[in-house]
């Protein structure tokens, strides 16, 4: 039987359906739950998918990381279940405390703070590089260290923000899964589209089966989305390819807990 | 340098603060009633500037809306009591000059913005100054990059 992941759809969510198409193209039996259902949202694992929850009022992903469905996520990701934000639901995980994970639930210690320069909106395409070797996480396992996912980072409140001595600490915990990099991997100051501390795309809880998402690789997860990018075939433009591998890591995850 | 800020508040019902104070009563902070203002502050050369800036705010589109908004220059760049301002972290930058919605902004060195945030019990009393704090800590600032000002 193929593990039951729930996609949480809040008011505002716009990123669902292809997060849904991803995760179905990887095995995995995605159910779109809306946030008022959450009760009834039992599963092997959960999605936040992208978008604007409850319109980034007060700030993105606030309002969210109080809601009931974000009761059952915690409970979850507790529990040791798969967990996986992608740019809005990243946002959602950092305020509701899950990522980095290194204060109380509902204490952000970090945030994904608006964009330098100017607080600007920014669509950029983009290569998550892994920074961690696949024993630190399950959601990881599929992806080596130093991997490439293409992706697309879409937001204006994506720069990781923390105290010197909270960066330290996800540094050394080894909370950064991903880091922006360019197609040849390089991690230079250029890649980063937000200004970022230490050029974090994405952040993993201490358990490693939270996994927290800036960019969005379902926007780049089919190869007619990345033709003329390197590697790319045009032989079948309908496959699944690229930011795929994400969704694939995250589905071994199933069967490695 | 002086400083002069202006309070802009929706003159129709604001949602956002509807959201807010749905979310405080979910988290046991009670409430009956949140106003929520964008408060925009600007450093300035001399008095000079200041009156330039009284002329021009109500012009910035990008800040003033009068089919929505209602417009208010403060008498000090500060929360008074029973509100909070939630900004960034960061101190505001200074410069040779300073564009806002496209338009230049005479003796202006430094411009910044915060949210400002009140709440009040049912009879329309500020709540207090324990619960404003707890609605700080819990929901209204995340201090990984924000700050709370309070009078």
């Amino acid at each position: 039987m193929k593990p039951k992941v729930v996609v949480f759809v809040f008011p505002g969510s716009n990123s669902e359906d292809e997060t849904k198409r991803a995760l179905d193209a990887v095995g995995l039996d995605a159910r779109l739950v809306h946030s008022d259902d959450a009760e009834h949202a039992t599963a092997d694992g959960y999605v936040l998918p992208g978008g604007f929850a409850y319109e980034d009022r007060i700030r993105a992903g606030a309002v969210a990381a109080h809601d009931r469905a974000l009761d059952v996520v915690i409970d979850a990701a507790e529990g040791g279940k798969p967990v996986l934000g992608i740019c809005n639901g990243a946002q959602i995980l950092i305020e509701s405390g899950l990522v980095p994970g290194t204060g109380p639930i509902r204490r952000p210690t970090a945030a994904f703070a608006p964009n330098v320069p100017g607080g600007r909106f920014r669509c950029v395409h983009t290569y998550l590089r892994t920074m961690q070797p696949p024993e630190r996480s399950p959601l990881l396992r599929g992806l080596g260290e130093g991997t490439l996912v293409p992706a697309w980072a879409a937001h204006g409140e994506g720069r990781l923000s923390a105290s010197l001595e909270e960066l330290e600490r996800i540094r050394e915990g080894r909370h950064i899964a991903f880091v922006y990099a360019t197609s040849d991997g390089e991690t230079t100051e250029g890649a980063i589209p937000n200004g970022s501390a230490l050029g974090v795309a994405g952040l993993i809880n201490k358990k490693g089966n939270v996994l927290a998402v800036m960019p969005h690789p379902e926007r780049d997860a089919w190869t007619f989305m990345h033709l003329g990018a390197p590697g790319a075939s045009r032989s079948d433009a309908l496959a699944p390819s690229g930011g795929i591998a994400l969704f694939e890591s995250f589905a071994r995850a199933f069967s490695a807990l | 340098m002086i400083e002069r800020a202006f309070a802009v508040r929706l003159a129709i019902p604001d949602n956002e603060a509807y959201t807010a104070m749905v979310t405080l009563q979910r988290l046991g902070i009670r409430c009956e009633r949140v106003e929520r203002a964008e408060i925009h502050i600007f450093g300035l050369e001399d008095d000079a500037a200041a009156d330039e800036l009284d002329r021009v705010v109500p012009t910035i589109a990008t800040i003033y809306n009068p089919n929505k908004h209602r417009l208010r220059r403060l008498s000090a760049p500060r929360p008074v009591k029973g509100e909070v301002w939630v900004t960034a972290r960061e101190l505001p930058e200074v410069h040779d000059e300073v564009v806002v919605g496209g338009i230049r902004l005479p003796g202006v060195r430094s411009a910044w913005k915060a949210t400002s945030w009140r709440l009040q019990d049912a009879a329309g009393n500020d709540v207090s100054t324990e619960l404003l704090d707890r609605a700080v800590e819990t929901l209204l600032c995340n201090s990984a990059f924000q700050r709370a000002i309070t009078a």
